[in-house]
């Protein structure tokens, strides 16, 4: 434990509580209490040698969920295990994985963290618990780092195998064989971070875990899985999804907690026209620095590793400038030697660095000590990981402080108006879609590698597509019939060609033609608005201008550069409606989702300077056009609303627009995804409705189950986003809400606004969301 | 909408194959020169050759192999403990497979195997006319090796042993001991023979080493898609240059065994081959031999870059047998007509340690340097170290050289 002592933080609590300035621009200031420990004795059946372990380290008695996932994962039972930041969620699996292994030193476990960065820690403190039972329990990473050498090692004697997904797929289970004695005796496999599995990556995981499973059954084993997450809405949900089975949710945390002020943020307007507030890294750096002047331990998250460098840079100045020495000030990021992390972290734990500016890479695990600050430039993105990223500071007794401090961006913008949204019920469920059938064929094919399927085998839940695609696979000379048994017929390694994190099969790759080097892949799909002939492409904070995208052979030439500008491409985009799942009635309007075709033609790229965001040029783009099939949610109005509503069509159509804009950007929020998961069209006549509709789609191949999500919960989405645009303080719409008013017109915000409102309208008869508290209030008042 | 449709329009069938009718399943018929081989798994399909010992593949007559001597096994495996190894009681093994990536999805569909018997040299090739055959063939390959005490290939410790271990694993059938003392020719190969090919295929060697000569071969890497269409199309012909080269390489097993066996003996005519042989002397720490076998290396040696090469590994064997004059005469021959780096270092030692030459190592220090001076040097990732070195060394002697002044 540090040594600063609490008083600091309490003065500085006092002296913001007097500042009227600061005061003005909070939008809440949560307080909340500290929580007393509920503990529980060892259950019965534990090795002594492992309670032992645990009172060497002054562990007298468990948490009470540590002792209850003990108990139910002794009893054989698949367990989530729901927890805060710092309550001790790594015992939930090591005590339970531990106790195994030292009854029965043939067993094995498998633990699967969703990023590489967390295994070393992770590795540490097993090595520790292992080291004082005195048992012999060989634990390993095994990754893509891991030396040809060492693996053989691993591989028959590794007790505890700590890998990820990706190695998973295309490094141990293609070579199963190797692994007969890890897979014949796998008693447990860990599952931390549970709540990264969603969407696309869930999707995958889903199916490593099919293929996993089918090896076990070969082999005679039947594991049972320990999972861990984050706060989610839907849990014991995404974990039964992901294996297939039934999963018991343990959420009593029984860890203590110290008191924490939580402090909703949001930089002042500077500019109404155009939405703008002052800049949040700005703004971020002074909040920081005035903890750290009073010598407060502080962590600082930033989105992208530019800001990490950028806000670092301005933190040591600023000691600099109180003659304070700036490497009490570091970085801390990806790309980062390992050595180099392991310093800082170890800095940290002993108070020789006082703050750290850090991508979400120390949002995870890495144990970091107490920090009593954490100041988030920007929101994260998920309720759930702002959570975490506010759970570094204060860990169990002790006052603490975070402070979120809003970007300009919508969502942003909604979280800091929003608390009951933010501080209530987590509303962010995990979506995925196992049977996405890009995805489920990639692993088909995986798993036919593996070991031929037998007729009448099953893949996880898809037993007819599973038929349907094996009969597939064989027209198409990748499969071979015979003997009740479908062989593998290729001359390729499967696994090699599916990434585990995008659902297309195809990338495009960027190459830098001055350095003769490969600097990237991205999506086949996304390709033609990034790296169409002259666009800039950004990669790893470096402009590159595009020579020439050579679309046959899935290659872009790019050059570095240096200019002022960023480029823009706009495309149109069509749906079509393959098939619907499902439509029901709604109050303002109809509501469905289904499978849709979703064809996109690059038109132009506009050159738009930075900072100015003026409009400095613009070409062509000469590009066929891109079909996508996909999933999509679609929400109808009546034939004539704009009549109704009083407006023109062409009016109608820019409040459309307008309406697609915001929903693009909220709906992200509501299935865990990634602005880019999602896309928003509007047409004021759908040639498939032949009524005015926005559709919400899905971009990914196949869908990997967002728009199912949103149809569910559509009314609770337009309020939500109707509360935003009511409540963004520009006149016309800016691009923290609907858009710009040049985009959207001089009627764009108002229509939008009232366009939600009919799809917000309640649904009898279906119980819709989950009650947000806010949605009852009037919707036009803003707080800041 | 079917689910090839569905699968079309969400474009998952990037890099797949268009799709073709399945055929009947065609009757299975035999193969001439094969026969059905049938056990308690089933029925595949075998050939077997019986060729006299005499028999000549290229340049060496098969029966060299067998008389392959102690010492050369071990130079060949560079392990002495292999010199105990029994080549008329080895297996030599080379596998035709579905893919060349590896992996379990991977399967070898023919297996040639021979060995040396009283009466000459037996081939059998071990071949699966479908999928569903291969416990069959498996069975019967576990049975010859049960006779067999170990085993020859080219590339088949990372290969054709650990795939064939694989199938044993996935089709749940009792694995045989595959992990008898083993041969790995590639191995051997890449000692004796990466010092003048540049290309370490079995091929090349025969071409370039063994003079053997291959007529419509079919190469390597076109050999699964040929089988993936031997198994719509049941045409035999399809398969016969695998036959063969399969057959062929097995042949060519032994034939690279006596050719490595005669290069030990020192009777080889090629002299990156007594070069390939010395290095590996020496690094088995035989260092007598070692230095015989570089002299020899150099009595053939007729192109300037590969004599200086030998020259310095003789020089430095010299030096470990202790002989430091015989050493110093190669490194003197060394600085003398390339101006050689390491040469002239290993000279300024000598002389001021060994000979203590303050004079004449100053001047070797001062060569030294200037030839590290030279572009091709200054590139050259240890410069900045010999550099310091250097310069370290040339101030020592020069106190060295005001004290004898004194
Ligand atoms: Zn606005």
């Amino acid at each position: 434990m540090r040594g600063f002592p609490d008083h600091d933080v309490d003065r500085l609590l006092d002296e913001i509580r007097g500042d009227a300035a600061f005061q003005e621009r909070l939008t809440n200031w949560k307080v909340i209490p500290a929580r007393e420990a509920v503990t529980a004795p060892f259950p019965q059946n534990i090795d002594p040698r492992l309670i032992g372990a645990m009172k060497s380290r002054g562990i007298e008695r468990l948490f009470s969920h540590q002792s209850e996932a003990l108990e139910r994962a002794a009893r054989g039972e698949n367990i989530v295990v729901v927890t805060p930041t710092a309550s001790g969620k790594t015992l939930c699996y090591n005590l339970p994985v531990l106790n195994e292994l030292l009854a029965r030193p043939e067993s094995r476990a498998l633990y699967l963290f969703p990023t590489k960065a967390l295994s070393a820690d992770q590795l540490d403190e097993l090595h520790g618990i292992v080291t004082s039972t005195g048992g012999d329990v060989k634990t390993f990473t095994f990754d893509g780092d891991t030396p040809a050498d060492a693996r053989r090692a691993i591989r028959s004697a590794g007790h505890i195998v700590v890998t990820n997904p990706d190695m998973l797929h295309s490094g141990i289970l293609p070579h199963h064989t190797r692994w007969v004695k890890l897979f014949e005796n796998l008693k447990f496999v860990v599952l931390d971070e549970l709540h990264h599995y969603r969407g696309v990556f869930g999707s995958h995981l889903a199916n490593v875990i099919r293929r996993l499973k089918r090896i076990c059954r070969f082999y005679g084993s039947n594991p049972r899985f320990i999972c861990c997450s984050a706060t989610i809405a839907n849990p014991g949900e995404l974990a039964s999804r992901l294996l297939e089975d039934a999963v018991t949710v343990v959420d009593k945390n029984g860890a203590p907690s110290g008191e924490k002020h939580f402090l909703l943020y949001n930089p002042p307007v500077v500019n109404r026209e155009l939405g703008i507030r002052r800049s949040v890294i700005k703004e971020s750096r002074d909040v920081a620095d005035r903890f750290l002047e009073k010598g407060c331990p502080t962590i600082v998250f930033a989105r992208s590793r530019l800001t990490v460098e950028v806000l670092t840079t301005y933190l040591k100045e600023k000691m600099s400038r109180r003659h304070k020495n700036p490497e009490l000030i570091q970085g801390y990021r990806g790309g980062y030697l390992p050595t180099e992390r392991r310093a800082i972290e170890g800095a940290l734990r002993d108070g020789s660095v006082l703050g750290v500016v850090s991508t979400n890479a120390l949002e995870l695990g890495i144990d970091i000590g107490s920090l009593e600050v954490s100041v988030m430039c920007g929101y994260p993105g998920t309720v759930a990981s702002a959570w975490q990223q506010a759970g570094r500071a204060g860990r169990r007794q002790g006052r603490s402080v975070a402070v979120m401090i809003a970007s300009s961006s919508p969502l942003d913008q909604y979280m800091v108006a929003h608390p009951d949204y933010f501080f209530g019920r987590p509303p962010e469920g995990a979506v995925l879609n196992p049977d996405n059938l890009v995805i489920l064929m990639s692993h088909v094919k995986c798993a036919a590698f593996e070991l031929p399927f037998e007729d009448g085998e099953n893949f996880g839940a898809c037993q007819e597509d599973l038929d349907e695609l094996l009969h597939f696979l064989e027209e198409h000379r990748v499969l071979r019939h015979v003997g009740n048994r479908w062989h593998w017929m290729a001359d390729v390694y499967p696994a090699g060609d599916v990434s585990l994190r995008s659902a297309t099969t195809d990338n495009v790759v960027i190459h830098d033609v001055v350095n003769d080097r490969v600097i990237g892949e991205i999506d086949w799909p996304t390709a033609p608005l990034i790296v169409h002939d002259e666009a800039i492409y950004l990669h790893q904070s470096r402009q590159y201008q595009i020579e020439r995208f050579d679309y046959e052979n899935k290659r872009a030439n790019a050059r570095p550069v240096e200019v002022d500008y960023y480029t823009d491409a706009e495309s149109k985009t069509d749906i079509k409606v393959l098939d619907i799942f499902e439509e029901r009635p709604a109050p303002g309007g109809q509501r469905a989702h289904g499978e849709v075709a979703v064809t996109t033609l690059p038109v132009l790229y506009k050159k738009i300077r930075f900072h100015t965001h003026e409009n400095v040029g613009w070409g062509y783009i000469h590009l066929p056009e891109q079909e996508m099939q996909t999933t999509s949610f679609w929400f109808s109005y009546g034939e004539n609303d704009h009549q109704t509503l009083g407006v023109t069509a062409e009016e109608m159509g820019l409040g459309l627009k307008a309406l697609a804009n915001i929903l693009s950007q909220v709906a992200p929020l509501f299935v865990m995804g990634e602005p880019h998961d999602l896309r928003a069209v509007a047409m004021v006549q759908s040639p498939f409705t032949r009524r005015p509709t926005v559709y919400v789609y899905d971009n990914h191949p196949g869908g990997v189950g967002f728009s199912e999500r949103i149809f569910e919960d559509c009314a609770r989405l337009f309020r939500s986003a109707g509360e935003l645009v009511g409540g963004c303080p520009c006149p016309d719409g800016c691009p923290s809400c609907v858009g710009p008013a040049l985009e959207i017109g001089p009627r764009g915000k108002e229509l939008a606004v009232r366009l939600l409102a009919l799809g917000g309208m309640e649904d009898r008869g279906v119980l819709s969301g989950q009650g947000l508290s806010a949605a009852s209030r009037p919707s036009a008042s803003a707080e800041a | 909408m079917t689910l090839s449709d569905r699968l079309r329009r969400i474009g998952a069938l990037h890099g797949i194959a268009p799709a073709a009718p399945i055929p009947e399943p065609a009757p299975r018929e035999e193969l001439s020169g094969f026969l059905p081989c049938s056990n308690m798994y089933g029925t595949f399909l075998m050939s077997e050759r019986l060729y006299p010992l005499e028999h000549a593949h290229g340049r060496h007559a098969l029966q060299e192999a067998l008389a392959c001597e102690a010492g050369a096994l071990g130079v060949l495996a560079r392990d002495r403990s292999m010199g105990a190894f029994d080549v008329s009681r080895a297996l030599f093994l080379d596998t035709e497979t579905t893919g060349l990536s590896g992996g379990t999805g991977t399967v070898a569909f023919l297996v040639g195997v021979a060995g040396f018997e009283p009466g000459g040299f037996r081939v059998r090739q071990l071949f699966m006319r479908d999928f569903d055959e291969e416990p069959a063939l498996l069975f019967h390959l576990s049975l010859l090796l049960e006779e067999r005490t170990g085993i020859v290939t080219y590339n088949g410790k990372s290969f054709d042993v650990p795939l064939l271990a694989t199938r044993f694993i996935a089709n749940r059938l009792p694995a045989p001991e595959l992990d008898l003392p083993h041969l790995d020719l590639l191995h051997t190969a890449r000692r004796l023979w990466r010092h003048e090919l540049s290309e370490l295929t079995l091929a090349s060697l025969e071409r370039s080493v063994l003079a053997v000569m291959r007529t419509g071969d079919v190469p390597g890497m076109m050999i699964p898609a040929l089988y993936f269409r031997f198994l719509t199309e049941r045409r035999s012909d399809l398969l016969e240059p695998v036959f063969s080269h399969n057959l062929l390489d097995v042949l060519s097993l032994v034939s690279v065994l006596a050719a490595g066996a005669r290069a030990c003996r020192g009777e080889g005519e090629r002299v990156g081959e007594r070069y390939g042989v010395a290095r590996t002397l020496d690094a088995m720490s035989a260092r007598e031999e070692a230095v015989q076998a570089y002299r020899r290396a150099l009595a053939l040696c007729r192109e300037p870059a590969l004599e200086r090469t030998v020259r310095k590994s003789l020089a430095r064997a010299l030096a470990r047998l202790g002989n430091h004059d015989e050493s110093a005469v190669e490194w003197r021959t060394l600085a003398d007509r390339w101006d050689d780096l390491d040469a002239l270092e290993a000279l300024a030692k000598r002389a001021e340690h060994r000979t203590r030459d303050l004079a004449e190592a100053s001047a070797c220090v001062e060569r030294a340097l200037a030839r590290l001076n030279s572009p091709i040097y200054r590139a050259v990732r240890t410069h900045d170290r010999r550099r310091a070195a250097l310069l370290s060394r040339r101030e020592r002697l020069h106190a060295k050289l005001a004290r004898a002044g004194a």
